[in-house]
């Protein structure tokens, strides 16, 4: 047996990873190899002996610290957490997965028009660039609402709704889908900054009269309400059948009546 | 698998239970204070580094596998705060603070002295082994871990851990007859 093998045993031996059987064994292999066994003795005793290093108690203001620790670690945990779901929760409201690919198109649409605004088109065309970009812009806008207002979040369709503030004009299939929303969507804060949306653009013939058709539509009194004062704020005439249609309803919120009452007294 | 076993807290440590770490400290704080003491005899620095392993703990808690037993995985992290202790410290100051030592009360005060100066003695002795023999002599006779353990611990093999062993205990003996005398 070689030296190492030897010690790697009397290693074992003191750990009392060994059988009795092997004990023996091991003795007499070191008998056989000139080994004292009083040194193993004296090990062994030395091993056990080493069981008197006896140790303190820690104190109890280990346990404070690493209380205040796990407390520290958790509210940063948390923290991260909110922030990670906050910031994925925005860019999704932002970008549903599903329209990323309308999005993509339309942000490199605007590049390409900004692309060729820049590099392609001589100095001398710049206004007409300019025109060309803003209306590119417009574009990318326009499909940016009309992709966001199907979203299911309310929050996420009325950042849609939103986006018509920064639209200077607006095409047939931005007002059919702000009416449609307006007369549709589950929402009570939508429909109403829907409404607000739409004044926006009241110079429009077809907005004026959707937003009138849309008076006997609404059940919530907070949309009637805010269709009333639009109506006096554009001083609309016409709305006035719908309002009296509405008024006909047993059901109506008594404060919309009184309203309703008042905004045909002033309108007529 | 017991549904507190250390392996079963760690995975809802895992899951986010992080409070379940409240347990595994409760379990296992003495017996890895009681290792940072033996390697440097200093309280105060035996508890900062307990601290530092279930910090680390927390911080890797991912990485642990759940194969493995978490005693092993929690003694090499605590032998990597340790070894980085070392590099801060370059020298390790033992203290010389008898007081600190837990010596069981005895009427004789002759032989409590005896005793006391017996310890001294070990004390001193286990000093004066290089860092991996008294690390390796410590995890194997106080923390009741096969040498196969220690290995996968100390990432080195089961043979070196045993001929550092028998190597520890021969220096041991000798500088103990040594100090005796």
């Amino acid at each position: 047996m070689t030296k190492t093998k030897l010690e790697e045993k009397i290693a074992e031996y003191l750990n009392g990873e060994m059988t009795l059987q092997q004990k023996e064994e091991l003795k007499e292999i070191l008998k056989q190899n000139n080994f004292e066994l009083n040194e193993l003795t004296g090990l062994e005793n030395l091993f056990k002996q080493l069981d008197e290093f006896k140790v303190p108690e820690p104190s109890e203001k280990m346990d404070d610290r690493f209380l205040s620790m796990l407390d520290e670690f958790k509210t940063k945990e948390m923290k991260r957490k909110k922030k990670k779901e906050t910031t994925v929760s925005f860019f999704s409201s932002l970008f549903p997965q599903k329209y990323l690919p309308q999005v993509a198109y339309s942000l490199l649409l605007l590049i390409i028009g900004w692309a060729a605004g820049t590099w392609i088109l001589p100095n001398s065309r710049y206004e007409a660039q300019m025109v060309q970009m803003s209306s590119q812009i417009q574009e990318m806008r326009q499909v940016m609402m009309l992709t966001m207002l199907d979203q299911s979040s309310a929050t996420g369709r009325i950042k849609a709704v939103n986006i018509t503030n920064n639209l200077d004009e607006v095409d047939d299939k931005i007002i059919n889908a702000l009416l449609y929303t307006l007369n549709n969507d589950s929402n009570e804060n939508v429909r109403l900054i829907t409404v607000e949306a739409l004044v926006e653009f009241a110079n429009n013939p077809r907005v004026r009269e959707g937003l009138i058709q849309s008076i006997t539509k609404q059940e919530s009194p907070l949309v009637q309400i805010a269709l009333a004062d639009v109506m006096l704020t554009l001083k609309e005439k016409k709305a006035i059948e719908q309002f009296n249609l509405l008024l006909q309803k047993k059901d109506l919120n008594d404060t919309v009546r009184n309203r309703l009452e008042k905004t045909v007294n002033v309108l007529m | 698998m017991d549904s507190f076993s250390d392996n079963v807290l760690m995975q809802k440590i895992q899951g986010g239970d992080l409070d379940k770490l409240g347990l595994l400290y409760q379990r296992h704080k003495k017996t890895l204070f009681a290792y940072f003491y033996r390697l440097t005899c200093l309280v105060e620095t035996s508890e900062d580094l307990v601290q530092n392993v279930f910090q680390r703990i927390l911080i890797y808690h991912k990485q642990f596998r759940n194969e493995g037993k978490f005693t092993s995985w929690m003694y090499s992290i605590a032998h990597n705060v340790f070894m980085d202790y070392l590099r801060k410290k370059k020298r390790v100051e033992y203290s010389d603070d008898l007081t600190q030592w837990d010596i069981p009360d005895d009427k004789n005060l002759d032989e409590d002295i005896l005793k006391k100066e017996q310890h001294k003695i070990l004390k001193n002795s286990i000093e004066q082994l290089s860092q991996e023999q008294r690390e390796t002599l410590i995890l194997s006779r106080f923390h009741e871990l096969k040498y196969r353990e220690i290995a996968e611990i100390l990432n080195v093999s089961e043979g070196t851990i045993k001929v550092r062993i028998f190597r520890a205990m021969k220096n041991l003996k000798k500088i103990y007859a040594k100090m005796e005398h």
